[in-house]
């Protein structure tokens, strides 16, 4: 990919994927979600994850699971209006480059 | 490297964090290795690179100020975090660390008007040089120009001189065909053969306008954008 994803892009697409699974998620499980569409080294996701969480958009918590705690990480209520406000920006972002290379001549 | 001795030499590269965010990034490395599998252990590390790059990329995304200027790239996190520590170490806390980014821009600043005059002294030096090459190319456009316009007015003259003297000949030798009818029938047809004439100077026309200039004015904006291309990558590197 020649495209540099931002910071921001970034964490709508990680807090989208979060926002899947109604019951959380956990880390590995969303680096391969991510990593299924957009090539991130495995060591990139670990500071998004610690940054929404920190901005209180990413609650965790912890469930047994195998024998061992599992971390999950579940989406917010601001979270889901921080998502809800990437989603809308991004439409109008994507719309607007997808028009312009809409009238490249192939 | 295996699972133990990545662990073992993150949680040392990690020292200088506070402990609770220690462990928290450990166990997430820890977890995250358990949720993969033993059969992917080593795929993982060798994708996840080094320890150190790990730790590096953790402490670049805790960095709150530069959070929003780093890019993240298949690569992994590439910022100026470690001039950025660097400069920090080196100026301390307190009063001083005030004045010393003040002289380190100062200089910086310096150093950039250096740059500026040496540019401009080279842009004069080479003054021979470049001004050969600009009268050049734009004697060149200015002589293709001229051609092409030359062109087009040496097809109009024919285009208009052909139509003009086949028309006058004809209504000649009409008007003569009652008086003189061998003139008029001789009249009639060098008109019609010169009315030919302008049909073919017509159709060159076409081609000239529809073809020719297009063309040259094509070819000129290319070199141009070819160019100004070259110059913005030359400006760039």
């Amino acid at each position: 990919m020649v495209f540099n994803t931002g910071a921001a892009l970034l964490d709508a697409i990680v807090l989208a994927v979060v926002s899947t699974e109604e019951e959380g998620t956990y880390g590995y499980k969303i680096t391969q979600d991510v990593r299924s569409v957009l090539e991130v080294s495995e060591s990139t996701l670990y500071p998004v994850l610690r940054r929404l969480q920190k901005e209180a958009y990413l609650e965790v918590y912890d469930r047994e699971y195998g024998g061992r705690n599992r971390r999950y990480y579940k989406v917010t209520g601001v979270g889901r209006e921080k998502l809800l406000e990437y989603c809308g920006q991004w439409d109008e972002y994507s719309s607007k480059i997808s028009k312009i290379f809409a009238e490249v001549k192939r | 490297m295996n699972r133990l001795e990545f662990m073992k030499e993150l949680a040392k590269l990690l020292d200088d964090l506070p402990r609770e965010e220690k462990i928290e990034i450990l166990k997430y490395y820890n977890g995250y290795f358990d949720d993969a599998g033993e059969e992917n252990e080593a795929a993982i590390i060798e994708e996840l690179d080094s320890p150190a790059k790990v730790a590096a990329s953790v402490k670049a995304g805790m960095d709150e100020s530069t959070a929003d200027h780093v890019e993240f790239t298949e690569k992994g996190v590439d910022d100026g975090k470690t001039v950025h520590e660097y400069e920090e170490r080196k100026t301390g806390g307190g009063e001083p660390h005030g004045q010393e980014h003040g002289a380190s821009g100062q200089q910086r600043e310096r150093r950039n008007g250096w740059k500026a005059i040496a540019i401009i002294c080279l842009i004069l030096l080479t003054f021979p040089v470049w001004i050969t090459v600009l009268a050049l190319i734009a004697a060149l456009c200015f002589g293709l120009l001229l051609a092409a316009f030359g062109i087009a007015l040496a097809v109009i003259i024919c285009l208009v001189a052909c139509f003009g003297c086949g028309i006058g000949s004809l209504i000649w030798g009409i008007v003569k065909l009652f008086t003189v009818p061998l003139s008029g029938v001789m009249s009639i047809s060098v008109g019609v053969m010169l009315l030919g004439a302008g049909l073919l100077a017509f159709l060159l026309c076409t081609v000239v306008f529809g073809r020719l200039i297009p063309l040259i004015f094509r070819a000129m904006g290319n070199f141009f954008r070819w160019l100004s291309g070259r110059f913005h990558r030359r400006e760039s590197v």
